[in-house]
């Protein structure tokens, strides 16, 4: 598959969806338009989703979003969630700062919606 | 961005699920079975929107509380920045004010000694005859001159002070008038 690599600016996250099973989004997500920055992922999941790999780990590094952006990273997990009802290994790694108890609790509110192992890791 | 991108929006899944049980509502003749069919689709979806809600509002709130925190933090910070910029000005009006102070100071002192001072021994000669008064005179008249110094200093000082607010106040006020962007306010309203 092809890789998706979006870099990271003030506004926006940085995104690696790299076709290995490997997916990453870190950074900030506070976009204008974020249905417009997340259109590339979703589009990239879908197709991923039609041809999945066995083993998938996604993984969240966050310092901040905004509201929309909430309901994007939301409907991401729900696409990858697809793969944990398909019977394959998915584990999502929600990665917070040891400090930041906001984006901990952010963490386990999204675990809690998904079917998919979480897990929430603190650096 | 393309059209279909352009149409959708953050809810356009959810919306999609509301379009379809309003025209299961709006057909006539519908089955019962196809209703129940349709309002389990909708209770489902609801389910799932409601959820979602209860995240996004959670998730909202926690990030509002953080940004908050440090915008506090922040002000907090500019306090402290304000009050070191606010000692490092009164530091340096400081200094220049006792430099200027010593060059007042040694002018004053110069005039006097070359131009009052001999006024002062002639008087003192003709008018005094003990060599004590003669001396306290003498003394008196440079006491005179030095307790000059503190306050013409405070003067000194309080008047670069002041001009230094100034300098502050305006530079302050054309930042005011920019944007974030660096541009001035009145180039954009143009």
């Amino acid at each position: 598959m092809e890789i998706l690599r979006i870099e990271p600016t003030n506004l926006t996250p940085f995104v690696l969806l790299d076709g290995s099973g490997n997916l990453e989004l870190s950074g900030r997500s506070i976009p204008e338009n974020s249905l417009e920055f997340y259109q590339p992922v979703y589009e990239w999941l879908d197709a991923y989703l039609e041809n999945p790999l066995d083993k998938t780990i996604f993984e969240v590094k966050l310092d901040y979003f905004n509201t929309s952006s909430s309901k994007c990273i939301l409907d991401i997990l729900k696409k990858i969630d697809k793969l944990e009802s398909k019977g394959l290994d998915v584990l999502v790694k929600w990665y917070y700062n040891e400090n930041d108890e906001d984006m901990k609790e952010a963490g386990e509110d999204y675990g809690d919606l998904l079917d998919a192992p979480f897990e929430l890791i603190a650096i | 961005m393309d059209n279909s991108s352009r149409k959708r929006n953050l809810f356009s899944q959810e919306a999609s699920v509301l379009k379809q049980a309003q025209s299961v509502l709006e057909k006539d003749g519908t089955s019962p079975s196809d209703i129940r069919e349709e309002l389990e689709n909708l209770c489902r979806s609801y389910e799932e929107l409601l959820d979602q809600s209860k995240l996004i509002t959670k998730v909202s709130d926690r990030l509002q509380k953080k940004i908050n925190k440090s915008n506090e933090d922040l002000e907090i910070k500019n306090i402290e920045l304000q009050d070191t910029l606010d000692s490092l000005t009164r530091a340096k009006v400081g200094r220049k004010a006792t430099t200027i102070t010593l060059v007042i100071f040694i002018v004053v002192f110069l005039l006097a000694e070359w131009g009052v001072e001999p006024h002062i021994d002639t008087y003192v000669l003709e008018h005094f005859t003990g060599y004590w008064t003669i001396l306290g005179v003498q003394l008196g008249s440079k006491a005179v001159l030095a307790l000059l110094l503190k306050p013409i200093e405070m003067i000194v000082e309080r008047i670069l002070l002041k001009q230094a607010e100034n300098e502050i106040k305006k530079q302050r006020e054309e930042e005011a008038n920019k944007t974030s962007y660096g541009i001035p306010r009145e180039i954009l309203e143009s």
